[in-house]
C-alpha cells in the first residue's frame, strides 16, 4: 500500500514538472518527487509487526524481525535535509528569476531566449 | 590524510562565510593545500582506506584511496587550483567554489553509496549556485530542478542497492550476488541518475544554458565536476556492478556523441557550441568505459583529460571573449596569445596530429577494432567531421574575419595559463605518458574489483 502511495506521488510530482508553466509549482513539483521517494525508502525498512528500532530493557535483543530496520529512517533523514537545501536554493533563485524576468510563469518571462 | 582533501575546503569554506573578504585567498589556500596532500601521496598503487568513526568497513563510512580515486582527485584539484589563479573569476564565489571542491572531492573518494548520492546533491547545490552567476537565475534554476530529479533516482537506485544486498559499502556491494532483475533495476537506475552530471542524452537539457550563461561555469563544471561524475560511471558500472548494465550506457553514450555534435555544429554562441561539444565527448568517455575492460577505461579517462584540459582553455578564452566584446569577428588579431592557445585547444579537441586529443582517439579507435566494434568507431569519425566543421569555422570568424572598433585589455593570468596548458597538449602529443600513464593505472584500479574489495574489507583497525 505505501508503495503505491509512493508511485503515485511520483506520478503527481512528473505530471506537474511536464504541464507547469510556474516555475514555482515546478520546485513543488520536485519536492513531491522527493517526499514519494522517502516514503519509499522508509517502507523498505518496516518489518510486519516490528518494533521501533531502540534498544531497552523491554527489547534487550536484536533478534532479527523483532525491530524494523533503522538504517533506511536515518538515510531519510539525510534526504529530507538535504531536499530542504535544494528547495532553499530553488525558492532564492525564483526570487531573482522574478527579479530579472517580471514573472515565474515560462510563458510571461520577459527576456528569456535560447 | 586524505579525509583533509574534504576538510580542508569544507572548513575553510565555513570560516570563509563569516569574513568574505578572506573568501578568495581562502580558496586558493585551499587548492593549494588540496595540491600538496595529493602530491605528497602520489599515485598509492595499493587500495587505502580511511575509516571514519572507527567503524570497520563494510559498517559505517569509508573513504578510498586507490590509483583511480588519486588519479580522479588529482585532475579534480588540478582544475581547481588553476581557477584559484584567476581572482576576477572566484570574484564573489569563492565559499561556494569551496564547497564545491569540498562535494566533488567527496564523491570522488567515497566507498558508500549513500554517501556519494550527499556528496552529488551538495556538488548539484553548490554547481547551481556557480551556474547563478551573471545573473543567469533561469537556466541555474533549470539545472537545480534536473539535477534534484536526478538526485532522488540516485537515492532509488541506492535503495534498491541496499535492499538487494544488505549494504550501503561500495566494495561489499561488489561482493554480493545481485538477482538479474535487481540488477537491471540498480543499473537503470544509476545510469539516469548520473546522466544529468554525466551529461547523457536525453538528460544534457541544462548543459547550453549554464556553460553559456557566465564564464564560470563552463570553466569548473566542464572540466573538475565532469571528471568527478564520469569516474563515478566508471566506479560504479566497472568496479561494483561488473560491467552490467553497459548496454543502456553504450546506446546513450552514441546518441549523445551525435546529438551533442551536431547540436555544436547549428550553434551560434562560442560558448553554447562547445558546451555541446563537451556533451559529445562525455559521450565518448561514457561509450569507452562501458566497454568494461581496464585499457578500455584506461583510455577512456586518458580521452578525459585531454579534453578536460582543452575545455579549460577554450571556455577560458571564450568567456574572456564573450563578456569582453559585443562582436568576436577576427578578435584574435587583438589577442594573439589568446587566439593561438585557443585554436591549439579546438585542434586537439578535433584530434589533429600534433595534440594530445590525436593520441587519445587513435588509440581509442585502435582499440575498438581490436575489440571488433565496428559501430562506435564510425560514430566517432562521423563526430569528429562535424567538430572539423564547426572548430574551422569559429576560428576562421575569430582569427580571419574583419575586426570591429572594440578593445578590451589582455587578460594576463588568464592569458598566460591558457599557452601553458595548450603547450601541455603539444607536450602530451609529443610523450602520451604524461597522461596516459595515470589514466592506465586509473583504468586498471577501477577494473580490478578483487583487489578493491580486499584492500577495502581487509582492514583490521575498529570494528563494532
Amino acid at each position: 500500500m505505501v508503495y503505491i502511495i509512493s508511485i503515485i506521488l511520483v506520478g503527481i510530482g512528473v505530471y506537474g514538472l511536464m504541464t507547469q508553466k510556474n516555475l514555482f509549482k515546478h520546485l513543488i513539483s520536485l519536492s513531491i518527487i522527493d517526499t514519494a521517494v522517502n516514503i519509499f525508502i522508509v517502507a523498505t525498512g518496516y518489518v510486519n509487526g516490528g518494533k521501533a528500532p531502540i534498544y531497552t530493557k523491554n527489547f534487550p535483543s536484536f533478534a532479527i524481525g523483532r525491530f524494523v530496520d533503522p538504517l533506511p529512517q536515518a538515510l531519510v533523514l539525510t534526504a529530507i535535509v538535504i531536499g530542504v537545501g535544494t528547495l532553499a536554493v530553488g525558492a532564492s533563485l525564483l526570487v531573482r528569476v522574478k527579479e530579472k524576468h517580471s514573472s515565474i510563469d515560462v510563458e510571461n518571462m520577459k527576456g528569456v531566449g535560447e | 590524510m586524505i579525509s583533509l582533501l574534504i576538510a580542508i575546503p569544507l572548513l575553510l569554506a565555513f570560516v570563509s562565510v563569516m569574513w568574505k573578504r578572506l573568501a578568495k585567498p581562502l580558496f586558493f589556500l585551499a587548492a593549494v593545500t588540496n595540491m600538496t596532500v595529493l602530491l605528497a601521496s602520489w599515485f598509492p598503487n595499493s587500495v587505502e582506506i580511511h575509516v571514519m568513526g572507527s567503524w570497520k568497513p563494510p559498517f559505517g563510512i569509508n573513504l578510498v584511496f586507490d590509483n583511480a580515486s588519486f588519479y580522479a582527485a588529482l585532475v579534480v584539484n588540478f582544475f581547481f587550483f588553476l581557477v584559484s589563479l584567476m581572482p576576477n573569476l572566484v570574484e564573489s564565489y569563492g565559499v561556494s567554489l569551496m564547497l564545491l571542491m569540498a562535494a566533488a572531492n567527496g564523491f570522488v573518494l567515497t566507498g558508500d553509496l549513500f554517501n556519494s548520492f550527499v556528496f552529488m546533491e551538495i556538488m548539484t547545490i553548490t554547481a547551481v549556485t556557480v551556474a547563478s552567476r551573471r545573473e543567469n537565475f533561469y537556466n541555474a534554476f533549470k539545472y537545480l530542478i534536473l539535477g534534484g530529479i536526478a538526485g532522488s533516482i540516485y537515492l532509488l537506485a541506492t535503495i534498491f542497492a541496499y535492499t538487494a544486498t544488505g549494504s550501503l559499502n561500495m566494495a561489499h556491494v561488489s561482493m554480493a550476488t545481485i538477482s538479474a532483475s535487481s540488477l537491471v533495476a540498480i543499473t537503470t537506475l544509476y545510469a539516469i541518475g548520473l546522466g544529468v552530471e554525466a551529461k547523457l542524452f536525453p538528460l544534457n537539457g541544462w548543459v547550453s544554458g549554464v556553460y553559456g550563461g557566465n564564464d564560470l561555469a563552463p570553466v569548473i563544471l566542464g572540466t573538475s565536476v565532469s571528471f568527478a561524475a564520469l569516474y563515478m560511471v566508471g566506479r560504479l558500472f566497472g568496479t561494483v556492478f561488473h560491467g552490467s548494465g553497459a548496454g543502456v550506457l553504450y546506446t546513450l553514450a552514441l546518441i549523445t556523441i551525435i546529438i551533442g555534435e551536431v547540436a555544436a555544429l547549428r550553434q551560434q554562441n562560442l560558448l553554447k557550441a562547445f558546451a555541446y561539444s563537451s556533451v559529445a565527448q562525455a559521450g565518448v568517455v561514457v561509450a569507452m568505459i562501458s566497454k568494461g575492460t581496464s585499457r578500455a577505461m584506461g583510455l577512456a579517462y586518458f580521452h578525459l583529460t585531454n579534453d578536460a584540459v582543452a575545455k579549460f582553455v577554450i571556455f577560458l578564452v571564450a568567456g574572456f571573449l564573450v563578456y569582453n566584446y559585443k562582436n568576436l569577428n577576427g578578435v584574435f588579431k587583438k589577442h594573439k596569445v589568446l587566439g593561438a592557445s585557443f585554436s591549439m585547444a579546438t585542434f586537439s579537441l578535433v584530434g589533429f596530429p600534433l595534440f594530445a586529443g590525436f593520441q587519445s582517439k587513435l588509440r581509442i579507435i585502435m582499440e575498438l577494432f581490436s575489440m571488433k566494434d565496428y559501430l562506435f568507431p564510425a560514430v566517432m569519425l562521423l563526430a569528429t567531421l562535424i567538430e572539423v566543421g564547426y572548430v574551422v569555422r569559429w576560428n576562421v570568424k575569430l582569427w580571419f574575419e574583419e575586426e570591429t572598433d572594440e578593445k578590451a585589455d589582455n587578460p594576463i593570468v588568464a592569458g598566460t595559463l591558457a599557452l601553458i596548458l595548450s603547450l601541455l597538449l603539444v607536450a602530451v602529443f609529443i610523450k602520451p605518458e604524461i597522461f596516459l600513464g595515470g589514466a592506465m593505472k586509473m583504468g586498471n584500479a577501477l577494473a580490478d574489483t578483487k583487489d578493491y574489495i580486499h584492500g577495502v574489507l581487509s582492514v583490521v583497525k575498529g570494528g563494532m
